[in-house]
């Protein structure tokens, strides 16, 4: 077992990893932020013809927009991952590090460093809303106002319910060991499931509208369902 | 070398393999033939340590495949017939990707048979042909440097000067301490390349020997009457080709199509003769 770990052969392996997963996620990112532009635009629109004032619009395109990222954003993610999961696992398989390393690897990627990348997103993304918000609502307010009722967070973790589970799939197929795999899955599975209460915790005023509610039990529910999918998946996999 | 003792496996309750012992030592292009289905991406997958054995070993130079170590992984290359493509991705990237786990990679020699596959390494995956894709993943596999490669159908999608190209690269680009592992079932494409020529089928291996031996062991009679006592006979235009057991010691050049045909009819006379 001398050979199970290397520091600088690790070093390269999540060199490899990041520079790969972030060109394979790269166009989907920028579909995704191309959508989610619709949001400033809307508040924008809204601000320049004065309907800045009512509340009932806003959370209907919440609403909206929240179905629509429940929706869209994990059928495109599984369609795109399914397609190149099989093969692309001979690949990872076949790489010149041990199972250990490989391990540690996606573990630092879909638990630590993906989930930061999502955070990182949410904030600048909230804050560009917040800029686009001000103008119009005399004064600076920490959390823009749409963005309370499609939160970010619940969706970056939506998203992540079924990214952490698949990008650990197929890192952990490269582990020749079943309880390595289901290990895996069930890790990144619970670091979701762990967000999105997080995420209802910290971000949802709870004596607000019952629709809030409706998003997230929407939301909760692709989680479950885009973990259970991947678990599925991860059963089924084969070389 | 690569060494399969005793190997057994099978897909849940179907059996692939039966007790087969191979060695595949440094040296040789080995031609992997068989019909669909006998095995033949099963074997590269358990030589790579892809797929366990149900019992038996498969190790390359020592190392057992099925605990994949760093080390045994390093001198492997396995190009499977379908590959995932970074699509945003040039051939160019995806080599310097690979490249640093790879001590023996040449860079110059990437370029250069990218070149001689007039490819251009920087243009995109997805913007390929094909044939242009799998000759850039040629391309790859060749120049990472490993004593032991392992082709699984890497004619198919090429057009018929590519096929050219690849066998002379090939045979340009052969060194004494490669082993190249090519699985067919496009004989055609490999012929005069392979030596020795591996045949399997229904669980076992039915052929496994040099063409050398094979050209003492057969004869191919090109243009004759049909004989009675041929392995396998075959009308061609000018006459039959006929496969018989090789009596007068006379050379013959071997038509790999035929042999397979004739092995494939002949299965128990084929285990004396080459016993």
């Amino acid at each position: 077992m001398n050979n199970s770990f290397d520091i600088h052969r690790f070093g390269k392996l999540l060199k490899h990893d990041v520079k790969r997963l972030s060109l394979s996620y790269s166009g989907m990112g920028a579909e995704m932020a191309g959508e989610l532009l619709f949001v400033p635009i809307m508040m924008l629109a809204q601000g320049l013809t004065g309907q800045n004032e009512g509340v009932g619009y806003r959370i209907v395109m919440a609403g909206v927009m929240s179905l629509f990222l429940a929706s869209q954003i994990p059928l495109q993610l599984y369609a795109g991952v399914a397609r190149k999961q099989k093969r692309g696992d001979i690949y990872f398989a076949m790489l010149p590090a041990s199972k250990c390393e490989k391990y540690l690897s996606i573990a630092l990627l879909s638990l630590v460093l993906a989930p930061l990348a999502m955070i990182v997103g949410n904030v600048a993304f909230d804050s560009l809303l917040t800029a686009v918000h001000m103008p119009f609502y005399h004064g600076y307010m920490w959390q823009s106002g749409v963005w309370q009722y499609v939160n970010l967070p619940l969706l970056c973790n939506c998203v992540m319910a079924f990214v952490g589970p698949t990008l650990g799939i197929i890192y952990a197929n490269a582990i020749r060991n079943q309880s390595g795999r289901r290990l895996m899955c069930l890790l990144a599975w619970a670091w979701m499931m762990g967000g999105e209460l997080l995420g209802f915790i910290l971000f949802i005023d709870l004596e607000n509208e019952a629709v809030l509610w409706a998003i997230f039990a929407a939301q909760a529910l692709v989680t479950v369902l885009m973990g259970f999918l991947g678990w599925n998946k991860m059963k089924k996999m084969s070389y | 070398m690569i060494e399969i003792r005793n190997l057994n496996f099978s897909y849940k309750k179907t059996p692939v393999f039966s007790n087969i012992n191979l060695s595949f030592p440094q040296g040789s292009i080995y031609g992997l033939l068989g019909e669909n289905g006998v095995g033949k991406t099963t074997l590269l997958k358990l030589i790579c340590g892809l797929l366990r054995p149900t019992e038996g070993t498969c190790s390359v130079d020592g190392l057992t495949s099925q605990d994949r170590l760093p080390e045994m992984l390093q001198r492997i290359v396995f190009l499977p017939d379908e590959v995932s493509l970074p699509d945003g991705r040039t051939p160019q990237q995806y080599i310097d990707e690979l490249a640093p786990f790879y001590p023996g990679y040449a860079w110059g020699t990437f370029l250069h048979l990218m070149e001689e596959f007039e490819v251009d390494p920087n243009r995109k995956f997805k913007e390929m042909s094909f044939g242009q894709q799998k000759k850039s993943l040629i391309a790859a596999a060749l120049s990472l440097g490993t004593d032991y490669v392992l082709f699984d159908e890497p004619t198919n999608g090429l057009d018929i000067p590519s096929k050219a190209q690849f066998r002379q690269i090939l045979s340009r680009r052969f060194e004494e301490r490669n082993t190249i592992i090519i699985s067919t079932h496009q004989v055609k494409d490999v012929e005069n390349l392979i030596d020795p020529i591996v045949i399997l089928n229904n669980n076992a291996v039915l052929l496994d020997a040099s063409v050398q031996r094979i050209q003492e062991k057969l004869f191919f009679e090109y243009g004759g009457e049909q004989r009675q006592d041929a392995l396998y006979s075959e009308m061609q235009p000018g006459g039959y080709l006929n496969v018989i057991p090789n009596t007068t010691g006379e050379e013959s050049q071997i038509n790999i199509e035929a042999l397979f045909n004739a092995v494939l009819r002949n299965k128990n006379v084929f285990r004396e003769l080459f016993k």
